[in-house]
């Protein structure tokens, strides 16, 4: 049997010298809403651990340079309260209230539901729309950066390396002429995982949209960009007309994606729901903006 | 490992297995009965105490985490007094009926009023969304806590 080690930095240098001394059955955590299930679940008792929410510098939200840094220890219920958040990245304040219970948003973080990679994390579909990065740090204090979308590579796949850890998400906040929103469903009202969601992103010119990102969760081992719906919308006036055709490629989309699965024929359906929500919240958001 | 921590106004300082869950560390260590294992997964709420007077499932985090931190539960709230206006309030208006959930949903009432100390009925609905019941509801539920926060005694 393996000594077990709880290890908990209080700085990066901390952390550093803890992945220098990290072992293969070293984990790292951050909120605890999926290892600790996980290792409970497994019957996993020989472990050790590396607690990375006592370093205060991954706790910050802050704005530099019209950027955004979020820590990787920013929890849910923080990313749903933050004046920033809220409005360079109102969609991302939306995902982060739709997770969970109330319990589990005062714990689980932005770091961790990119690095467990589920395929329907709720944040991931936005900071997808967004082109977020990550700053990633390792066992010699060297730091990358890297495109959320480029770290996940599957369900529970990362390109993390056993000595990295998660230290920031980037994000650039939506301009003035900017639009996003995100909507998920789930088996029940509230406190469930999602069978699918989405995020769009939208740039409009007056009416007009001048370019778009939609991300769709839960219909791949990552979420789907869906080219078939920006292209539909790139150049298009933002219109009631327009929300329909886009709920119909909705379904398109989820065939072309999942074609065998027995839930597409849920999905195809589900997802005009969730497109229908974003519209509306795009819409209202506009008007409060006039 | 040695940890410093305040567990219902006390302070401890106790060495611990620090990957035991905090459910674990509770019930087994600290001999603090009324945190409930339900789903072991953070979907029942059941486990609910308040951590730093944050209303979190203790099945879904290590004990080892709790280092410097403030922990509240149930028995916490019987030793202020406060648990007496709520058990009244719960057991007057039938909101128990197995009482499994009972802890949990009186830890996130707690959570909600050190937040607000006026909630709206929707604001309780949302802040026990976490907790499941499968016996008595939910109505009877709420009424408990609406009247805990309007102050209303029960003999």
């Amino acid at each position: 049997m393996n000594k077990s080690i709880f290890t908990a930095p209080k700085s990066l240098d901390e952390l550093k010298t803890a992945l220098s001394k990290k072992t293969h059955n070293t984990y790292i955590v951050a909120g605890g809403t999926d290892l600790a299930v996980g290792m409970n679940k497994n019957k996993i008792y020989d472990f050790s651990l590396i607690d990375i929410t006592k370093i205060k510098e991954l706790k910050k939200i802050e704005y530099k340079d019209d950027l955004i840094e979020i820590g990787s220890c920013v929890r849910m219920v923080d990313l749903e309260d933050n004046e920033i958040i809220n409005k360079y990245v109102p969609s991302l304040s939306k995902a982060a209230s739709c997770i969970g219970s109330t319990q589990i948003r005062n714990l689980a973080t932005i770091g961790g539901n990119i690095a467990n990679a589920a395929q329907c994390a709720d944040t991931v579909a936005v900071l997808f729309a967004f082109d977020a990065e990550v700053e990633i740090i390792n066992s010699i204090g060297e730091i990358r950066k890297e495109l959320v979308y480029d770290v996940i590579q599957g369900i529970g796949q990362t390109t993390l390396k056993d000595d990295e850890v998660i230290i920031k998400v980037i994000v650039k906040g939506q301009e003035a002429n900017e639009y996003s929103s995100f909507s998920k469903i789930g088996a029940r009202k509230t406190v469930t995982i999602s069978k699918i969601n989405a995020c769009i992103k939208l740039a409009l010119n007056d009416n007009k949209i001048t370019d778009s990102r939609v991300y769709i969760g839960s219909i791949g081992v990552k979420a789907v960009r869906s080219l078939l719906i920006e292209n539909a919308l790139n150049n298009k006036v933002f219109n009631e007309e327009l929300k329909e055709k886009i709920l119909e490629l909705g379904s398109k989309q989820v065939l072309d994606s999942i074609p065998k699965r027995k839930s597409k024929d849920y999905k195809k359906i589900a997802v005009k729901g969730i497109l229908d929500d974003i519209f509306c919240d795009i819409e209202k958001r506009r008007n409060l903006d006039e | 490992m040695e940890i410093k921590a305040t567990i219902n106004g006390d302070e401890i300082v106790k060495n611990i297995n620090p990957n035991k869950r905090l459910v674990d560390f509770l019930r087994d260590d600290m001999n603090l009965k009324s945190v409930k294992e339900g789903c072991s997964e953070g979907e029942c709420g059941a486990c609910t105490v308040l951590l730093d007077k944050k209303a979190v499932t203790s099945c879904t985090l290590f004990a080892g985490q709790i280092d410097g931190c403030e922990i509240t539960t149930v028995e916490g709230l019987e030793k202020t007094g406060e648990l007496e206006l709520i058990m009244k309030s719960f057991s007057k208006n039938g909101a128990i009926q197995c009482g499994f959930c009972t802890p949990g949903m009186i830890m996130s009432a707690k959570a909600l009023f050190y937040k607000n100390s006026n909630p709206s009925k929707d604001e309780i609905i949302k802040a026990i969304e976490g907790n499941l019941c499968r016996c008595t509801g939910y109505n009877k539920i709420v009424k408990s806590i609406e009247e805990v926060r309007d102050g209303i005694e029960h003999e």
